[in-house]
């Protein structure tokens, strides 16, 4: 063997370790990679699982609404948020019947943001982030329907911060397409609603309150600045 | 993405020697009795039962099983709301709850308070977890899902949890998808 074909020999098993290395690297980043099978303790299957909870509340709180109120700008927006939702409760159910994992947790809900994960913005008695308490829920059943209207809104307002807060965090923590989509779609939606809320509420004489004080993610859709962290 | 899905070929082809995939075959070593089968799975002591009918019903229901596991129910939108209860509930709507992917974590009336806060916190950001005292239950803790059943000693035993995660809105669910919530019941 001449010289240049040992050259070629010694290149070609550089690259082909050098691959192997690269290869298990990635597949070695948790379980969050497009290749991968997410799996338990995941941040997308924790977004999937902890989404589908966030989102039955704004379902369940919508269809209040749409029940009880008159004005076909506030259904409208309900039946908006009802069907949208539903739709995407059943892709990220779906997602967790394909990766084989259980579709609930009992585990500290917002686990799976890591490190990212601040405490303080655990709503009462440890609920979500955004969450209504039984109380507020209760309340929509029972206000005067214009009176409903306007805690509706603010529910809703705090709770879409809260979900754009958590998909934020699964774009930045996971590189897997179809949560990454979903993700984004919840953050243009849900910021997109918010505006059109807070527009209702000020039109109802009522000033909306501020986004809530949480941890955003440094930037939004980069998966290397944040993973592993 | 082609850069990695290339690393990926190159790892996989490296790793085709000493890597082989765990093959968990789920034994369903079954011993049946009386209609009920008691099912070798991750959770022991999970009994699974056969449920034939489940149709929209008025006024009571007997059930085979004491709490019921399945079978008809109350219209909609009957269902009872998910969250948890001081008083016993209605089985008729409770068994509609388990269509619609409910645990229906049930305790003897006369459980320590402590034992029943624990229970209780099994609702918190859940949707379909439902928690009542049921009358004349003789064991301190059952938990039931739609066809599957798992009695307990203890409020502490960590079947619970297993059986909450595996159940809620789990495969056995004959309505996946169906809301805990806009039926009937004010939970705490």
């Amino acid at each position: 063997m001449n010289r240049q074909k040992w050259w070629l020999v010694a290149t070609g098993s550089w690259a082909l370790t050098a691959g192997m290395l690269i290869g298990w690297h990635l597949l070695d980043r948790d379980d969050d990679t497009a290749s991968a099978t997410p799996g338990d303790g995941s941040a997308a299957v924790g977004f999937a699982r902890d989404m589908s909870v966030h989102h039955a509340q704004a379902v369940a709180m919508s269809e209040i609404i749409r029940q009880r109120s008159a004005d076909p700008a506030i259904r409208g927006l309900a039946t908006d948020i009802v069907l949208t939702q539903e739709n995407q409760i059943g892709r990220m159910q779906s997602w967790l019947e394909l990766w084989e994992v259980n579709p609930t947790s009992l585990d500290p809900a917002m686990a799976w943001m890591g490190d990212a994960h601040d405490p303080s913005m655990m709503g009462a008695g440890g609920l979500m982030p955004g969450m209504a308490t039984t109380d507020d829920l209760a309340q929509l059943e029972v206000l005067v329907v214009p009176d409903a209207e306007i805690k509706y809104l603010q529910l809703m307002i705090a709770h879409h911060y809260a979900g754009v807060m958590m998909a934020e965090h699964a774009m930045a923590l996971t590189d897997v397409d179809v949560v990454d989509r979903i993700a984004e779609s919840m953050v243009e939606g849900q910021y997109a609603e918010i505006a059109a809320m807070s527009n209702m509420l000020v039109a109802r004489g009522i000033q909306p309150a501020p986004p809530p004080p949480m941890t955003m993610p440094a930037s939004g859709d980069d998966a290397a600045a944040h993973h592993g962290s | 993405m082609l850069l990695r899905r290339a690393a990926l070929a190159l790892a996989l082809a490296g790793s085709l020697v000493g890597c082989s995939g765990s093959d968990s075959t789920a034994t369903v070593d079954s011993s049946s009795t009386g209609g009920s089968t008691t099912v070798a799975t991750a959770i022991n002591g999970v009994v699974t039962y056969p449920v034939d009918s489940r149709d929209h019903v008025e006024g009571i229901v007997t059930y085979p099983q004491s709490p019921p596991v399945g079978g008809d129910h109350a219209p909609p939108p009957n269902w009872r709301n998910c969250g948890a209860y001081s008083e016993p509930v209605v089985n008729e709507q409770a068994v509609h709850s388990l269509e619609h992917g409910a645990v229906w974590i049930t305790y003897r009336q006369d459980l320590p308070p402590a034992d029943v806060e624990l229970l209780r916190s099994f609702v918190v950001n859940q949707t379909h977890v439902l928690v009542s005292p049921f009358e004349g239950l003789t064991s301190p803790v059952v938990a039931s899902a739609w066809g599957v059943q798992l009695t307990l000693d203890s409020v502490s035993d960590p079947r619970l949890k297993a059986f909450v995660e595996e159940y809620q809105n789990g495969r056995q669910t004959p309505e996946l998808g169906a809301p805990c919530s806009g039926g009937v019941g004010d939970p705490l």
